[in-house]
């Protein structure tokens, strides 16, 4: 076997699938293995709320990627859950002894290797462990620069975290990796899945549709929460959109880098031109972040943001609209 | 976003890098790290202050004796009494029951274990709580 080697990525759970293939042979770049895992998307759910806020992500359900890569390049998964910790950790053992990096889901709270005001209970959080250091593990978080030391009591805690998406010790590794899938197909269905998923869900909560009744919702949460409860329900979107490791504007620079990576694959001119739309549109979601971390930061009643922010929310649902319209025929 | 427009601003990612997808001079997407950008920093402490405005509202109603230290000790681990309960398997009602100063005080020490366990804390540092005022998020 040989040395597990670190890389740096944007998304914990695309990093550590390109980290796993990477180390059977499959070479695949994150965004390449983003867009193949059909992980862009866009949810807001005001009737789920996670800590009384409502649910808004920018990227599909956790998981969808490992099954995509499943389905789409025939890479097949091993996964084991167990039901106590002590199995878990033994079975995790077993791996590492043979020389086989493995994919953990972790709860982020209990990793102690974050900065303590980056520490949130999200139970989604992926992480590869590949090997020992005395009791505790060498784990390569992907969201991080270099690989590190994590303490055996914190991996213990962070494999068993509770509440919701309670990872239950999770861990997997692919079985078997084709040495040489078709990428064009795979990229062809999976640009298709999610051009329809983001255009075509015929209710206000996903895709397009989404963003949109987002823009209207927002518009009422200063006279509907009033103006602290608002500004706090704002900071939520933002955060979801720049601060858990999207790679910026909630996925959509690292979506336009696979389109690019595509194009050339495919020998398709257009989806050249949709990764450079949707750089554009990734810059105005980074608009919207910044004029919410104003709204958050000035700490003052302003109405008059609140409608800001939803004509920009407009603008992008407008964009990605004709994008992914465009997408479906270009592939 | 260009590579030259990545932001490279103080925050609270301690010297860690963010990886960015960003454009290079021949508009070629490349990663490029960041330390950290304002908005990023804006949001974060807005969810950080909300858990430290959770632990000094338990303080303050220990200290008036309304509450028991199980309160301070669930704030600063940010749990609720339905994620405490998940990890306890203690039922939220009981824990709500136990956030009572009196009901706490007379725990059997098997429960306040069970406590302890699910917080990661000693048996003596659930009972106890900080002196002064608390800064700090943990």
């Amino acid at each position: 076997m040989r040395d597990f080697e670190h890389q740096h990525a944007a998304h914990c759970e695309s990093g550590t699938v390109a980290a796993l293939l990477r180390h059977q042979g499959l070479n695949l770049s994150e965004p390449m293995v983003f867009g193949i895992g059909g992980g862009l998307f866009f949810l807001h759910l005001s009737f789920v709320k996670m800590g009384g806020i409502p649910l808004t992500s920018y990227r599909d359900a956790p998981r969808v990627i490992i099954k995509n890569m499943e389905r789409r390049l025939g890479v097949r998964w091993r996964q084991h859950r167990y039901r106590n910790t002590e199995s878990a950790m033994r079975s995790l053992d077993g791996f590492l002894a043979t020389g086989r990096p493995v994919g953990l889901q972790t709860g982020i709270y209990w990793l102690s290797y974050f900065p303590i005001d980056m520490r949130f209970h999200f139970n989604g959080h992926n992480i590869v462990a590949f090997g020992r250091q005395g009791e505790d593990y060498l784990v390569s978080d992907p969201v991080l620069e270099t690989a590190v030391t994590c303490l055996a009591g914190d991996l213990r805690r962070a494999r068993f975290a509770k509440g919701p998406f309670a990872p239950h010790g999770l861990a997997y590794y692919p079985e078997h990796v084709p040495a040489d899938p078709d990428l064009k197909a795979a990229a062809r269905d999976a640009i298709r899945q999610t051009a329809r998923r983001m255009t075509g869900i015929p209710v206000p909560f996903f895709g397009v549709r989404g963003i949109r009744s987002l823009a209207s919702k927002l518009e009422r949460w200063p006279e509907k929460l009033g103006p602290e409860q608002a500004r706090k329900w704002v900071s939520s979107v933002v955060r979801m959109q720049e601060e858990i490791g999207t790679g910026g504007a909630g996925f959509r620079f690292m979506y336009a880098a696979f389109l690019q990576e595509a194009a050339e694959l495919l020998k398709t001119p257009a989806l050249g031109e949709a990764a450079r739309d949707l750089t554009a549109t990734g810059d105005r979601w980074r608009d919207f972040a910044v004029q919410g971390a104003q709204l958050v930061k000035n700490n003052r009643d302003d109405s008059g943001a609140y409608a800001k922010l939803a004509t920009i929310l407009r603008e992008c649902a407008d964009r990605e609209q004709e994008i992914f319209t465009r997408l479906k025929s270009a592939v | 976003m260009k590579k030259a427009d990545v932001p490279q601003e103080e925050s609270m990612l301690d010297g860690h890098q963010r990886a960015c997808y960003a454009l290079d001079e021949q508009g070629r997407y490349v990663v490029v790290g960041s330390i950290g950008w304002e908005v990023e920093k804006v949001v974060n402490s807005q969810a950080n202050d909300e858990v430290r405005q959770a632990i000094v509202t338990a303080l303050d109603g220990i200290r008036a004796g309304k509450l028991s230290p199980l309160a301070y000790h669930m704030a600063r681990r940010q749990m609720d009494t339905a994620m405490l309960s998940a990890y306890s398997g203690i039922a939220r009602l009981r824990i709500r029951w136990h956030l009572r100063p009196g009901p706490f005080a007379r725990l059997p020490e098997a429960l306040l274990r069970r406590y302890a366990e699910a917080l990661h804390l000693s048996a003596g540092e659930l009972r106890s709580v900080p002196a002064g005022d608390v800064h700090a998020r943990l």
